[in-house]
C-alpha cells in the first residue's frame, strides 16, 4: 500500500493551489466582491473564464478539443486543490455541473460534429453549459421522467419540464433528457444537446436558494421543441447509462472541491483558535473547542481517504457504485458537520454575514441534496449490500 | 449454471425466481412472461444493473452494454430469449 502521490500530480496540486488563492478570491472584480456576487446571485463571467484560461474546464478530456487528458486521481487533487483555495463555492458548483453533466456527456457518447461544435467552446469558456434532467415529479427517482421525445422524420419533438437546472440562466448549450418510450422505464431515456435560442425551449429567471447563490438555476419549459436527429446524444434508450456516468464523474470531483473546503475550515478554526482568547487564554485550550477541531480533523481524513478510494477504484476497475456512494453520503455530511462546527468556532462573529463564514454553512446544505440526496445514496448502498 | 445447460425453460424459471425474490417492488401474483419490467419499476435503473450482473455470472456469458435495451430487458419473455441465445452462441 502506497498513500504517496506522483511529483508531477504534488507539483501539479501546488500549482492549481496558487492558481485558486491568488486569482479566484479577487475582491475587486467588475461583477464584484464574492460576497455582493453571493447577495445578487452572480456567477462571475470573469472567474470562470481565467478558470478555462488555466485548463480547469478541459483537465480530463481528450487534447484534440483544448483538454489535458488527466487521469481521474490528478483531476480529483486539481479539484480539491479548488476547493481549498476558491473561497467561491457557487463557481465550483456550477464548472462541476458543466464538466460533468455537460461536456463528459458530449465527451463519452457524442459525435465528432457534437464534440466539434460544442466541446471545443465549453473547454475554452466561451460556451456555458447546462443539464436538464430533474422534474417536480422526478427527483430522487429520476429515471421516471415525463419529458417526451417522440421521433418525426430527422426530427424529434420535445415536450415536457424542467427544475433544478444548474446554469440555465446564463448557459449557451444544454444537455437534455427525455424518454422516447415510456413503458421502456429507464431504458427509454434518452439524451440530447440543445442551443439555447431553439424555438419551444423556454428558460425561466435565476431561481434564488439557500446556498451556492453564485451558481444561477433555471427551470425549462419545453414545448414542440424541435430538433434534429443529429442533436441525440448517444443513442435511443442510452440516456441512463449517459446519466450514470456522468453522476460518477460528478461525484467524484464536486466531493474533492468539499475536501479541500474542509481543510480551509480546519486550518481557519485552529488558527482562530490559538487568537481569540477568553477566561484569560486561547479558546483552543478548551477541551470543547479543541475536541470540536479534532473532529473536524478526523472528518477530513476519512473523507479524504474515501474520496482517494473512489477516484482510484474508477481508474482501476472502472464502475463502483457502492464506494461512490459511500463516500458521496459521508463527504457530504462532513462537509455540513464541518461548516457548523467552523460557526460555532467562531461564536457570533461566525454567524454574521460580513465574516464570511456563514455562506460555507449555507451553501453546505445542498451537498446533502445535489448529485443524488444523502437518502439514495443509502438506498444504493443497501441494495449493493443484498438488502 | 454450466453453460452447457440451453433449456429454455430452466433460464426462464431462473430468472423469474430472481426477479421475484430482488424486485424493489412486490409483484402481485406470478410474474407473467409478457408483463412489462420496465415501466411498473419491476426493473429500474439499478434493477437492471443487477440482473445483468446476475446473468453474467449465473450463466457465464458476456452482456455488451449496447445490449441492455428495452428490446432484450422489456419482459420476462424478451429477457429469457436473449439470455437463451446467448448460450446456444457459447454451445455452438
Amino acid at each position: 500500500m502506497d498513500f504517496s502521490f506522483s511529483k508531477d500530480q504534488d507539483e501539479f496540486k501546488d500549482k492549481v493551489t496558487h492558481f485558486a488563492k491568488s486569482e479566484l478570491n479577487d475582491p475587486n472584480l467588475d461583477e464584484g466582491d464574492l460576497k455582493s456576487r453571493d447577495e445578487a446571485c452572480i456567477l462571475s463571467r470573469e472567474l470562470w473564464r481565467k478558470c478555462a484560461d488555466f485548463g480547469i474546464l478541459g483537465l480530463p478530456f481528450d487534447r484534440a478539443y483544448g483538454g489535458a487528458e488527466t487521469d481521474i486521481i490528478t483531476t480529483v487533487l486539481a479539484m480539491e486543490a479548488l476547493g481549498y483555495g476558491c473561497r467561491d463555492n457557487g463557481l465550483l458548483f456550477s464548472m462541476n455541473g458543466q464538466m460533468w453533466t455537460v461536456q463528459m456527456p458530449i465527451a463519452n457518447f457524442g459525435t465528432d460534429a457534437q464534440k466539434e461544435k460544442y466541446l471545443k467552446g465549453l473547454i475554452s469558456g466561451e460556451l456555458i453549459g447546462a443539464h436538464g434532467i430533474t422534474e417536480a415529479r422526478a427527483g430522487s427517482d429520476v429515471m421516471a421522467l415525463g419529458t417526451s421525445a417522440v421521433r418525426d422524420g430527422d426530427h424529434y419533438v420535445l415536450n415536457g419540464a424542467k427544475v433544478f437546472c444548474t446554469n440555465g440562466p446564463v448557459a449557451d448549450v444544454f444537455v437534455i433528457f427525455a424518454t422516447v418510450d415510456p413503458s421502456a422505464g429507464s431504458l427509454g431515456l434518452t439524451g440530447f444537446v440543445v442551443e439555447r435560442e431553439t424555438p419551444g425551449l423556454i428558460i425561466s429567471p435565476n431561481k434564488r436558494k439557500m446556498g451556492l447563490r453564485t451558481s444561477p438555476m433555471s427551470e425549462l419549459t419545453i414545448t414542440e421543441m424541435r430538433i434534429p436527429v443529429s442533436a441525440r446524444i448517444g443513442k435511443e434508450g442510452q440516456g441512463g447509462r449517459i446519466f450514470n456516468s456522468s453522476m460518477e464523474w460528478e461525484r467524484s470531483a464536486i466531493l474533492a472541491n468539499l475536501v479541500g473546503a474542509m481543510q480551509h475550515q480546519l486550518e481557519i478554526c485552529i488558527r482562530h483558535a490559538n487568537s481569540r482568547e477568553q477566561f484569560r487564554k486561547p479558546i483552543g485550550k478548551f477541551q470543547s473547542v479543541s475536541n470540536r477541531i479534532v473532529d473536524m480533523r478526523l472528518r477530513l481524513e476519512t473523507s479524504r481517504l474515501l474520496l482517494y478510494k473512489v477516484a482510484w477504484l474508477k481508474m482501476t476497475k472502472g464502475s463502483c457504485p457502492m464506494e461512490a456512494a459511500l463516500a458521496k453520503l459521508y463527504l457530504s455530511e462532513s462537509w455540513v458537520a464541518s461548516s457548523q462546527s467552523t460557526v460555532l468556532i467562531h461564536g457570533g462573529y461566525g454567524f454574521m454575514a460580513d465574516m464570511e463564514i456563514e455562506r460555507d454553512f449555507r451553501d453546505s446544505i445542498g451537498s446533502l441534496l445535489y448529485s443524488g440526496t444523502s437518502d439514495i445514496q443509502r438506498t444504493i448502498a443497501a441494495r449493493a449490500l443484498g438488502l | 449454471m454450466a453453460t452447457s445447460s440451453i433449456d429454455r425453460l430452466s433460464v426462464e424459471a431462473t430468472l423469474r425466481d430472481y426477479l421475484v425474490e430482488n424486485s424493489n417492488v412486490s409483484i402481485p401474483g406470478p410474474l407473467g412472461p409478457d408483463e412489462n419490467l420496465l415501466d411498473g419499476g419491476i426493473l429500474d435503473s439499478l434493477g437492471i444493473a443487477e440482473i445483468t450482473e446476475f446473468m453474467e455470472k449465473n450463466f457465464s456469458i458476456v452482456i455488451d452494454e449496447d445490449e441492455v435495451s428495452s428490446r432484450n430487458y422489456g419482459t420476462l419473455h424478451k429477457l429469457t430469449d436473449f439470455c437463451h441465445s446467448k448460450l446456444v452462441d457459447i454451445a455452438a
